[in-house]
């Protein structure tokens, strides 16, 4: 596949290639630079150290729900909880949104009629309201409905956040979809649903990949709509969590942190949405490829 | 017939002996209830469950009133939590208790969110105990509408090895702020490598009060938009920058780490709250300091030398927590007892000293607390401690001096005359009026 | 008769309705959770409401008054003059640092992509309330990591925090956003059927011609949808100015971008309906761009 594209599509410049790596890679890690070294060094500093020891003590720490130091007393975390938690809202908003997604995504696509793009433009908007100021009718919506203290209900809210930039990114592939791929299935006797389970959907692969891997990510790194929604601290998400054991005030510095663990949890956090994507681009994309290879 | 009028007589018996029973046992079996505690998540809410509070009102409840209670807790964490309590008063779904900062009280107190705690503190003889400044500041129109819960007040902590370096004595409490900047001079030529040599404010606002001045005036509730007390503020600021060259004004548009750089000795004095010493510098904290006790040195911030000074020898500015009851609660006694058991003298010390806070009550100093030399000494400085102007527009106010300070002394160098009248204006402007008035400058 | 004729209109129309019948699940979830949200906000931006304080019960439609407020307001325009240079700066950042991510990862055939891949997704997946802190240690002005480099270079240190801050904001921002572009682009080239290039070069057509018919089509829609919705991001979006700014604006106002502005007013001045009526503008701008955007793509 690339080395088709590549013939095509772009000069082999190599060294370009490296360049364009090497520079990207720079700006991307010197940042993460202090979080990776924090993690495992034995003396954690608000700022970027040469490490006086290496040590894993901060990932057990927090894998085992020991209690951190915040600056003060030490007290009781719930991480593995937590981490629960997050997994059942992100886990619940994929399944959701993927769906809900494929199926208007489609229909968008292939429907036509007057004022769609109004419609289209309206969908994208939803969201469109400072979401702090929303926070008050949505919180009385959401109570009216049982939503409050329910990882089920947060996931079905967040995922009508996501939804609309998903439909799009789905109605995109769908369009790029040659027609006579369903009009085939037709004639092999598939009615309209069938065509788009058997024939349509195996061949928007990478589409559906992002659609998932994205709404994993506003699932999992979801904060307003669990702040306003989630009353129990044994019912937060990862992100609440880490907001309530590692506190700090925007623009001030020098926090009230403990910055091993902290850190930590930090890369242990990136660690399921990356999975996702290496599983996900694997998998997934190599599934399309076979079909096509197939017709 | 005899045998009818036996059974109704016996169905008579056994009725009233049931409803007896029945009586008697609704009557002496404790009466069932729910108490909802609004908190913040992480340190907060865990100090309530760890310190046990929660098992001696539960207790304490069911010998006193025969009532059992469940206390639960709901939170948000540290950031969010402002905009959390909001949503919930306003959407009718906050906790009997809350733990509120000043500024949203003062707002939800003009709503009558919050349960008027007066005739509740009058019959409690503990609140007595409570440090003048701190309940001032909840009492808003005559009404009390919170019970404090800790409070920090401004330190000027200094480098004793520097100083000791320098020739100067130690330990230091200046009465002026002439002594101060004179102290400052003598370290700036001793160490002429120093990046800053003094940190003046955190709260803006106190050399106002160091000069004997006020910037709300509770009589007829207006704020003072220029005063020689302002002007006197805007001065030193002025002299210490420019005049001196004792801090180089990057340093306050940058927002540089002062906790670190003071840490390192390359920041001999500055101005910052009770809650640094332990939480900056402590052994938790971010920047640690070995034997604090004999490196930190802390003094009150000075006056200006005016005499007759209205707020004391060493004016000083505090900020705070506080515990209020929702007006909707079903169950005022019993949250009202719940904050009394909050804020017991034994848990406020213990929290005070887990956290570096001040204890807002005058037996509270006892325990941990006490033998913390720090905090006990600290403690002192509540006496002098100006309350903040109960009402919302302080938040404004405010916002006009920091940026009057921010745009004009430091970006644009103006004299303080100048940033006087360019404050005088912008007050005005902000706050109608009608809510501010003027003092000559002689 | 009319029954019979709307059977055979069903009928005829069968496909067309289940078509539409596959779009109410989405439509009804948005509708209830974001437009009836939304719609209630922008009947705020017509009052004086407040979330607290006496404005929250003894509130009044107000008309157009917040509006008028608005543009008289020295703040909104400052404000917005911070969010175009922001939005627009960003836009470019994010969308050309993306696509050269998602170029790279299609094309390059560099060894070990996977490991590349998950270095340059790490922005993303490290959690949002954790961008402040790797950021503040970046940026201070005295102990951070950039002027440590500068400094050992022998290069004057830069006030990232004060003068440069817009450009620091916007510097975080693309770092923190240039995945969006380069996940959405990097499958839309890999759902390029290959069989169109094979045709293309049975034809013998040319290395820019194969470009221009072929691939430029099939990413015309993933290329607009991606600025639409990066900017839409952009102006919507404040974590970042916020941790430069904290509960009130900053005096210099260079942080302040609409929606951060939006908020304090809510939530700092209590001002829920002027907040609210900030943030009906932008959703107005949001609007007209997009749709002036989908009208020259011709989509």
């Amino acid at each position: 596949m690339s080395s088709v594209l590549k013939k095509i599509g772009e000069p082999s410049y190599t060294l370009l290639e490296y360049v364009v790596l090497i520079t990207l890679m720079i700006y991307v890690l010197t940042p993460l630079l202090w979080l990776l070294e924090t993690s495992v060094n034995t003396d954690p500093t608000p700022y970027l150290s040469i490490p006086k020891g290496i040590t894993i003590d901060h990932f057990i720490a927090v894998l085992t729900n020991r209690p951190i130091t915040g600056g003060y007393a030490a007290h009781p975390v719930y991480m593995t909880r937590w981490i629960m938690n997050s997994l059942i809202i992100s886990g619940t908003t994929v399944i959701i949104v993927v769906m809900l997604a494929a199926l208007s995504g489609y229909s968008l696509s292939r429907l036509r009629f007057k004022g769609k793009n109004l419609l289209m433009t309206l969908i994208l908007l939803s969201g469109f309201m400072p979401r702090m100021a929303m926070i008050l009718p949505l919180f009385k919506l959401c109570r009216t409905l049982g939503f409050v203290d329910n990882l089920i209900g947060i996931a079905i809210v967040v995922s009508s956040g996501t939804l609309p930039t998903q439909i799009w990114i789905l109605k995109g592939f769908f369009d790029q979809l040659p027609r006579d791929l369903e009009e085939q299935a037709w004639i092999c006797g598939c009615d309209r649903i069938s065509a788009v389970f058997r024939v349509i959907l195996p061949n928007v692969g990478p589409g559906l990949a992002v659609v998932a891997f994205m709404s994993f990510l506003s699932g999992w790194g979801a904060f307003t709509v669990p702040l306003i929604l989630i009353r129990r601290e044994y019912l937060f998400p990862i992100s609440l969590g880490i907001a309530s054991v590692f506190i700090h005030n925007p623009g001030e510095i020098g926090l009230v942190v403990d910055y091993g663990p902290t850190c930590a949890l930090a890369v242990l956090y990136a660690v399921p949405s990356i999975a996702l994507y290496i599983l996900l681009r694997e998998r997934l994309m190599e599934i399309r490829l076979a079909r096509l290879e197939v017709r | 017939m005899a045998s009818t009028t036996k059974i109704i007589a016996v169905a008579i018996i056994v009725i009233i002996i049931a409803a007896a029973g029945y009586w008697y046992y609704t009557t002496t079996q404790p009466r069932k209830t729910e108490i909802t505690l609004m908190t913040k998540a992480g340190m907060w809410a865990d100090f309530i469950k760890t310190s046990g509070v929660l098992e001696d009102y539960k207790e304490r409840m069911l010998k006193e009133k025969n009532v059992k209670v469940e206390v639960t807790i709901i939170t948000a964490p540290h950031r969010g939590y402002g905009e959390k309590l909001i949503t919930s008063f306003a959407a009718g779904s906050e906790g009997d208790v809350c733990w509120v900062s000043p500024t949203d009280l003062y707002r939800l107190a003009e709503t009558e969110y919050l349960l008027d705690l007066t005739p509740y503190v009058s019959k409690w003889p503990d609140w007595e105990k409570f440090y003048p400044a701190a309940k001032k500041a909840y009492t808003i129109g005559g009404k009390v509408y919170a019970v404090p819960n800790d409070a920090a007040t401004m330190v000027l902590y200094y480098r004793k090895d520097l100083f000791k370096k320098a020739g100067l004595p130690v330990p230091w409490q200046p009465e002026t702020w002439d002594e101060v900047i004179e102290v400052a001079l003598k370290l700036k030529e001793k160490f002429p490598d120093l990046p800053i040599i003094i940190e003046p404010w955190y709260e803006e606002q106190l050399p106002i009060y160091s000069d004997g001045g006020v910037i709300y005036d509770p009589s007829d509730g207006k704020f003072i938009a220029k005063s020689p007390q302002i002007l006197y503020m805007f001065k030193l600021y002025y002299d210490i920058i420019y005049k001196y060259g004792l801090m180089p004004k990057e340093f306050k548009l940058e927002r540089w780490d002062d906790r670190k750089l003071f840490a390192e000795g390359k920041l001999p004095l500055m101005i910052d709250g009770t809650w640094c010493y332990t939480e900056k510098w402590g052994p938790n904290g971010p920047y640690p300091i070995e034997n604090r006790e004999e490196i930190i040195g802390y003094a009150h911030p000075p006056s200006s030398g005016r005499p007759n000074n209205p707020h004391g020898k060493y004016p000083n500015t505090f900020r705070d927590y506080t515990w209020a009851i929702s007006a909707r609660t079903k169950e005022p006694e019993l949250a009202f007892e719940l904050i009394k058991e909050l804020t017991r003298a034994d848990i406020m010390a213990k929290w005070g000293h887990d956290t570096s806070h001040l204890v807002v009550r005058s037996d509270a100093v006892i325990g941990d607390y006490a033998e913390d030399k720090f905090l006990q000494w600290n403690t002192e400085s509540l006496k002098y401690a100006v309350p903040k102007p109960p009402t919302i527009l302080f938040n404004k106010y405010m916002d006009a001096l920091k940026e009057v300070l921010r745009n004009e002394l430091l970006i644009n160098e103006r004299t303080p005359e100048e940033c006087l009248e360019i404050f005088a204006e912008k007050v005005t402007e902000e706050l109608g009026e009608d809510n501010v008035k003027e003092i000559p400058i002689p | 008769m009319k029954i019979l004729k709307i059977k055979a209109w069903i009928r005829d129309n069968l496909d067309q309705i289940v078509l539409s019948l596959l779009i109410v699940p989405a439509l009804a979830l948005i509708f209830t959770f974001q437009f009836i949200p939304a719609a209630w906000t922008i009947w705020f931006s017509f009052t004086d409401m407040a979330l607290i304080g006496k404005k929250a019960l003894n509130w009044s439609f107000i008309g157009f008054k917040n509006y008028l407020d608005l543009i008289t307001d020295v703040y909104f325009w400052r404000s917005m003059n911070v969010t175009i240079q922001y939005c627009a700066v960003s836009l470019v950042l994010r969308f050309t640092i993306g696509m050269l991510a998602a170029l790279f990862m299609t094309l390059s055939k560099v060894k070990g992509k996977i490991f590349i891949a998950a270095v340059f997704l790490l922005p993303s997946a490290i959690p949002g309330i954790m961008h402040p802190y790797v950021w503040i240690s970046m940026l201070e002005p005295n102990y951070g990591t950039l002027n440590t480099i500068l400094g050992s270079f022998g290069l004057p240190r830069q006030s990232w925090t004060y003068g440069a801050v817009t450009e620091s904001l916007i510097m975080i921002n693309t770092w923190a956003g240039y995945t969006f572009t380069m996940i959405l682009m990097a499958s839309a080239f890999k759902s390029i059927p290959r069989e169109y290039y094979e045709v293309a070069e049975v034809y013998g057509a040319s290395r820019w011609q194969k470009f221009r018919k072929v691939t430029f089509p099939l990413i015309k829609f993933p290329l607009i949808l991606c600025l639409i919705l990066i900017f839409k991001e952009d102006i919507d979006d404040f974590t970042y100015a916020y941790m430069f700014t904290g509960e009130s604006p900053r005096p210099d106002f260079k942080t302040e971008l609409l929606s951060l502005y939006a908020y304090h007013k809510a939530f700092h001045y209590y001002e829920l309906g002027f907040g609210c009526a900030v943030g009906f503008i932008i959703a107005i701008i949001v609007f007209v761009l997009t749709l002036l955007q989908l009208k020259f793509a011709r989509l």
